[in-house]
C-alpha cells in the first residue's frame, strides 16, 4: 500500500473571515477532539456530488437523512457483508465523506448469512415492493404537497370552535414543520430500503463482466444493463411532447417570440389553440415540472428553483426543441435504437461464455435491469419530487416568517439550523398565542447577520477533495459506484501534485472520441449560453440538465461514477464523456480545444 | 489451362488439393467482399504434370532411403538430391510460358508496367485451420521481372523439400512429400502493415481484438524482430481500449526498381513515435475483422497492409491460442443472490 496520505482533517483551519463557522452546523455532524484519533486515521472525501457548495445550515437535514438512511440499510437492515454505512462529517462548511469497513473479518460470514437470506428476499419480491414503494411515496409526495404555512391569524377562523378543532393554528404550524421533517426523514429511508441492494446486484454484474471479459469497458456493461424508457426522462419527453404539440396546434411562433412566460400564457388564452396548449402545459407542470435545477445532484439546496417555480426554463427548452424541429432534426431519444444495441451487446457477450455460466448470466443480466429502473427513477420520486417540495415549503415558512415580523428577510431562516427554526417557531408562537411579542427578531438578527459573512466565507474557500489516510480497499458500493471512487483513483490523486496539467483523467463515462470547445457552467441559468457543438463542462448534472444533451458533442463532469447522471444520459445520446475528473471546473477555461476520450476517461487541454 | 493457374478472385472454384490451403483462404477472402492484392495460384497439376511419373519415382527412391528417424546431415542430403534432380525443370517451355503469360496480365490488372510481387507456397497439409505450419517453406517478397520471378517461383516450389520442410513432416509422422502450389500476388506499396487477432490470445478472451502494426511491410512484425504499435480493441462495442505506440527507427519497403527491391530504412523521423494506423484504418480493420470472424466462424489471425486508405487483406488463418481450449467456465451461480454474495465477500477481502 502506499504510504502517501492526504492532508489530517485536524491540520485544516478555517478560512479568513469564517472563524465560528462550527455555530451554523450540529455539533454531532462536526469533527470533534473525542473522536479526532479514530477520525484521522481515515480517508474523507468532499461530497461534490451533491454538495458543491457550501452547506446552509438549514439545509444540513439532506446530509443527515441519508447518513442515517444509508447506514442503517447497509449496516443494520441487509448487513452488507463487507461494508457498514458512510460517515459524514462537515468540515469548513463542506461535506465530508468515508465509507466505514467492518473492522473485524470475522463479522463477514455472518452478515453474508443475514444478507443472503434478507437481499436475496427483496430481490426475488423486487417487482411487487418496488411497485408498492411508489404507492407508498407517492401517498407521502401527496401529504407534503398538502402542508402549508400560512401566517397566523389576528383572530381564529370560527371552524375552529364549530368543528371542535379544539387547538390553535399556533400549535399547528409546529405540527406541520415538526411532520414534513419527519416524512422527509421516512421517504429517505424508503430512498435507500431499494438503492443499497440494488447498487449491489448491479455491482456483482459488472464485477462478474470484468472477470469474464477483461478490460471490458464500464460503458459497455452499462449498455447492456441501461436504455430503458423510465419516468426519469419524463420531464424532458414531456418538453418535446410540448413542442412537438405547439407545430401541430400552429402556436409555434408565439412560443418562440415570446419572452416572459407571463405574457405568453395571457397572450396565448386569447386563440382556441393556445388554449388547449396553455391547459396541457399545466396539467404537465405537476409533477412534471417539479424538477430541481441544481448544477450538481438535485435536492441539497434550498436556492434551485424549479422548473415549476420558474417556467422560463422549461420554456427555453422547448423553444429550442421547436428550433431544432423546423430544422428538420430528430428531437427524440433514439430509445429503439439503444434497446436495439444493447441486445445485441448482451447476445454477443452471452455467446463468448462457457455454456454452464450462461444461465447465470441470464439471471444477473435480468435482475440488473430490474434493479437499474429503480437506480434511475427514485431520483425523480425523492431527490426531484420529495425534496424541491420541501425546499418550496420551507420557503413559504420563510415568507410567513417574515409577514409576521419575525425575520427580516427570508433568506435568513436558512442560515438557522432546523433546530433552531424549531425553536423560533416555539418562540414565534408563544409571542403570537399570548398576543405580547416574541424575542425573535432582536435575538437571531446578530446571528444570522455574522453567520451570512461566515457563510460567505466558507463558500468562497476551495475546500480539498481529499483528506486523511487512503484504505487498502474501496468496498463500499456506493462510493464505487456513485461516487467514483475506486482504489485506482485515489492513488492516482495521491500521485497528481506536479503531474502534467494538460491532461485530466477521469472515468471513461460514455465512449467515443470528440474534440471541441470547452464551455465551463456553474447553473442551469448558464445553459443557454451553450453553442452547438461544445463540450459540456460542470461540476455534475442533473435531469434538469437533459435538453442541452442535444445540442453538445462530449461532457466532462468533475465529481460521479459510470451511474452518475452525465455519464448516463451521455451514454443514451451517444456523446463522449468522461466523469470524476476531480479538477476539470479549474483546469478548463470555456473556449479552449478540449479532446474528450470517453473510451479511456482522458481529457487533453489542446491549447493552453 | 484452367487447372494450371488459378487467379485469386470472387467465384473461383478450386479445390485444396488443386490450390492449397493458404491460396485456399485467400479466395475466400476474396469471396467475402474485401480487399485481396490481385494475383494467381501456379496449382499442384501443373507441377505434377511438369515434373512426370518417372521423376516422382525416383523422388520416391530418395525417400525411401531415409531411415525413419533421420538425423539432420541425412535430411540435407536427401533434400540435397531431390533439388539436383529437378533443377532443370525451371527452364520448360510450357511452364515459363504460362508464368509469363499470368504475370503479364497482373501488370495489366494493377497498372503497374513490372508489378512487384509476393512469391509464397500454398501447401495442400499445410494451413489447416488448425495447425498454421507457418514458416516451413521458403516465401519470397519484392519480386520484379519474369526472370526472377521464374527463379523465386522455382525456389519457392523446391522448398517443399527443403530441410526444413522435410524435417517438419517427418516429426509429424507423415513422410510423403506434400503436394505445393505457389502464389503470386502483388504486393501492395504498404504504408502500414500488421497482424490483427480476432481474440486477446493473452487470455483468450474473445470479446477484444489486438492489432499490431508497423510502417512499411509486415515481415519484421511477423518474425518478431521489431516493436509494432500495439491496439487492444473492444471487438463488440468496436473502439480502441488501449493503443501503445512504439518506437519505430526503422522499417522494411519495397522499392520500383531494381530486381530484389527490398530495403530497410530509417523511418521519418516526425513518424517514428507516431500510430502507424489511423482511426480510420483501425475502424476499416476492426470491421473487416468483425466480418471475416462471422464467416470463417472460428478467431482469425489475419496479415493486413494499408495503402492510400486501403486495408488490404493479405491473410486469415485461425487464431493458434483458440485452438488450444473452449472458454473458461466461472462457476456462476443460477441464483444470483449466491453471485452477489460471492461478490461482496470478494470485495472484502481486501484483494485487487
Amino acid at each position: 500500500m502506499n504510504k502517501k496520505s492526504f492532508p489530517s482533517p485536524v491540520e485544516i483551519k478555517a478560512p479568513p473571515g469564517a472563524e465560528g463557522w462550527e455555530d451554523l452546523y450540529n455539533w454531532y455532524h462536526l469533527f470533534g477532539e473525542e473522536r479526532a484519533e479514530q477520525d484521522e486515521k481515515r480517508f474523507w472525501f468532499q461530497d461534490r456530488l451533491h454538495h458543491p457548495k457550501a452547506l446552509y445550515p438549514y439545509d444540513e437535514i439532506f446530509c443527515e437523512g441519508w447518513w442515517l438512511a444509508l447506514g442503517a440499510f447497509n449496516t443494520r437492515i441487509f448487513a452488507l457483508p463487507p461494508a457498514l454505512g458512510i460517515d459524514q462529517r462537515v468540515l469548513n462548511g463542506y461535506l465530508y465523506i468515508s465509507p466505514v469497513p467492518v473492522s473485524n473479518p470475522e463479522d463477514i460470514p455472518r452478515r453474508a448469512e443475514i444478507f443472503q437470506k434478507r437481499a436475496g428476499y427483496y430481490y426475488e419480491n423486487w417487482d411487487q415492493i418496488y411497485s408498492q414503494w411508489k404507492v407508498k411515496t407517492t401517498k407521502r409526495f401527496e401529504e407534503l404537497k398538502a402542508i402549508s404555512f400560512p401566517p397566523l391569524p389576528d383572530i381564529e377562523d370560527e371552524s375552529i370552535v364549530f368543528d371542535r378543532i379544539g387547538s390553535s393554528s399556533g400549535y399547528r404550524l409546529i405540527e406541520r414543520f415538526q411532520r414534513m421533517i419527519l416524512i422527509m426523514y421516512e421517504t429517505f429511508q424508503w430512498h435507500f430500503e431499494l438503492l443499497n441492494i440494488g447498487y449491489a446486484a448491479y455491482l456483482t454484474f459488472f464485477t462478474f463482466c470484468r472477470e469474464a471479459f477483461p478490460q471490458i469497458s464500464d460503458q459497455s456493461i452499462s449498455r447492456m444493463v441501461g436504455g430503458l424508457k423510465i419516468d426519469l426522462y419524463r420531464p424532458d419527453d414531456e418538453l418535446k411532447r410540448l413542442a412537438k404539440k405547439a407545430e401541430q396546434l400552429g402556436i409555434g411562433d408565439q412560443l418562440i417570440q415570446a419572452k416572459a412566460p407571463a405574457d405568453l400564457f395571457a397572450n396565448l388564452a386569447k386563440t382556441a389553440p393556445g388554449e388547449q396548449w396553455l391547459s396541457d402545459w399545466q396539467t404537465t407542470s405537476d409533477p412534471w415540472f417539479r424538477v430541481a435545477t441544481d448544477p450538481a445532484h438535485p435536492g441539497g439546496y434550498h436556492i434551485y428553483s424549479t422548473w415549476l417555480e420558474d417556467q422560463a426554463i422549461p420554456l427555453a427548452y422547448v423553444r429550442n426543441y421547436i428550433q431544432q424541429l423546423r430544422n428538420g432534426e430528430s428531437i427524440d431519444r433514439p430509445t429503439e435504437k439503444i434497446l436495439a444495441e444493447r441486445d445485441r451487446i448482451t447476445a454477443e457477450y452471452r455467446a463468448l461464455l462457457a455454456l454452464e455460466d450462461m444461465a447465470g448470466f441470464d439471471e444477473l443480466v435480468a435482475l440488473a435491469r430490474k434493479v437499474f429502473v429503480y437506480i434511475e427513477e427514485h431520483m425523480l420520486y425523492i431527490d426531484h419530487w420529495m425534496w424541491s417540495t420541501f425546499w418550496m415549503k420551507s420557503r413559504e415558512l420563510a415568507q410567513t416568517m417574515v409577514k409576521m415580523g419575525y425575520l427580516d428577510d427570508p433568506e435568513d431562516m436558512f442560515y438557522l439550523r432546523r433546530y433552531e427554526v424549531m425553536e423560533a417557531l416555539y418562540d414565534l408562537v408563544a409571542g403570537w398565542a399570548v398576543g405580547s411579542r416574541p424575542r425573535g427578531a432582536e435575538y437571531w438578527r446578530p446571528i444570522i447577520s455574522k453567520r451570512r459573512d461566515i457563510y460567505r466565507a466558507l463558500d468562497a474557500w476551495e475546500a480539498p477533495l481529499v483528506l486523511g489516510i487512503p484504505p487498502a480497499e474501496v468496498t463500499e458500493p456506493f462510493t464505487v459506484m456513485l461516487w467514483g471512487i475506486t482504489t485506482d483513483r485515489l492513488q492516482e490523486w495521491l500521485q497528481d501534485a506536479g503531474a502534467d496539467k494538460s491532461t485530466l483523467k477521469g472515468i471513461a463515462g460514455s465512449p467515443g472520441v470528440v474534440e471541441g470547445a470547452a464551455r465551463l457552467i456553474y447553473s442551469v441559468e448558464e445553459l443557454e449560453t451553450v453553442q452547438d457543438g461544445e463540450v459540456l463542462v460542470c461540476s455534475a448534472t442533473s435531469p434538469a440538465w437533459s435538453p442541452v444533451f442535444s445540442r453538445i458533442s462530449a461532457a466532462i463532469s468533475d465529481v460521479g461514477g459510470i451511474m452518475s447522471h452525465a455519464a448516463i444520459i451521455c451514454r443514451e445520446y451517444g456523446l463522449p464523456a468522461v466523469v470524476g475528473t476531480g479538477n476539470a471546473m479549474a483546469a478548463i477555461r470555456t473556449g479552449q480545444r478540449v479532446l474528450v476520450d470517453g473510451n479511456r476517461g482522458v481529457v487533453s487541454i489542446l491549447e493552453i | 489451362m484452367a487447372d494450371k493457374i488459378v487467379w485469386i478472385a470472387p467465384q473461383q472454384s478450386a479445390d485444396r488439393p488443386l490450390i492449397g490451403g493458404k491460396a485456399l483462404n485467400l479466395i475466400r477472402l476474396a469471396g467475402s467482399g474485401v480487399a485481396v492484392p490481385p494475383g494467381f495460384i501456379l496449382t499442384t497439376q501443373l507441377f505434377e504434370d511438369l515434373v512426370g511419373q518417372d521423376r516422382r519415382n525416383s523422388i520416391q527412391d530418395i525417400l525411401k532411403k531415409l531411415p525413419a528417424f533421420p538425423s539432420p546431415p541425412e535430411i540435407e542430403q536427401t533434400s540435397g538430391q531431390i533439388k539436383a534432380a529437378l533443377s532443370t525443370l525451371r527452364l520448360d517451355q510450357e511452364f515459363t510460358s504460362i508464368v509469363i503469360a499470368g504475370y503479364q496480365a497482373l501488370a495489366e490488372r494493377t497498372g503497374q508496367p513490372i508489378p512487384t510481387v509476393a512469391v509464397r507456397s500454398s501447401g495442400t497439409g499445410e494451413d489447416d485451420l488448425f495447425s498454421s505450419g507457418a514458416g516451413i517453406y521458403d516465401s519470397f517478397l519484392g519480386v520484379r521481372g519474369v526472370q526472377a520471378l521464374i527463379e523465386r517461383i522455382w525456389a519457392c516450389w523446391l522448398s517443399v523439400v527443403n530441410t526444413r520442410a522435410l524435417l517438419y513432416w517427418v516429426k509429424r509422422g507423415s513422410p510423403e512429400t506434400t503436394r505445393m502450389a505457389v502464389i503470386v500476388q502483388e504486393m501492395v506499396p504498404a504504408e502500414a502493415s500488421g497482424v490483427m487477432m480476432t481474440i486477446n490470445p493473452v487470455n483468450r478472451d474473445r470479446s477484444k481484438m489486438v492489432i499490431e502494426a508497423v510502417w512499411g511491410l509486415g515481415e519484421p512484425l511477423v518474425r518478431g524482430e521489431v516493436n509494432p504499435d500495439r491496439f487492444l480493441i473492444d471487438k463488440l462495442e468496436a473502439f480502441v481500449i488501449s493503443a501503445n505506440i512504439a518506437h519505430k527507427p526503422t522499417r522494411l519497403v519495397s522499392e520500383r526498381s531494381g530486381e530484389n527491391s527490398l530495403i530497410t530504412e530509417t523511418t521519418p523521423p516526425a513518424l517514428q513515435d507516431a500510430a502507424c494506423l489511423t482511426q480510420e484504418a483501425l475502424e476499416q480493420l476492426i470491421s473487416l475483422g468483425r466480418r471475416l470472424e462471422t464467416a470463417f466462424e472460428v478467431p482469425l489471425d489475419i496479415e493486413f497492409a494499408t495503402c492510400k486508405g486501403q486495408v488490404y487483406i493479405l491473410q486469415a488463418r485461425a487464431e493458434t491460442s483458440w485452438a488450444k481450449g473452449e472458454p473458461r467456465v466461472h462457476g456462476l451461480s443460477n441464483q444470483p443472490i449466491e453471485q452477489i454474495v460471492k461478490t461482496m465477500l470478494e470485495m472484502g477481502k481486501n484483494k485487487r
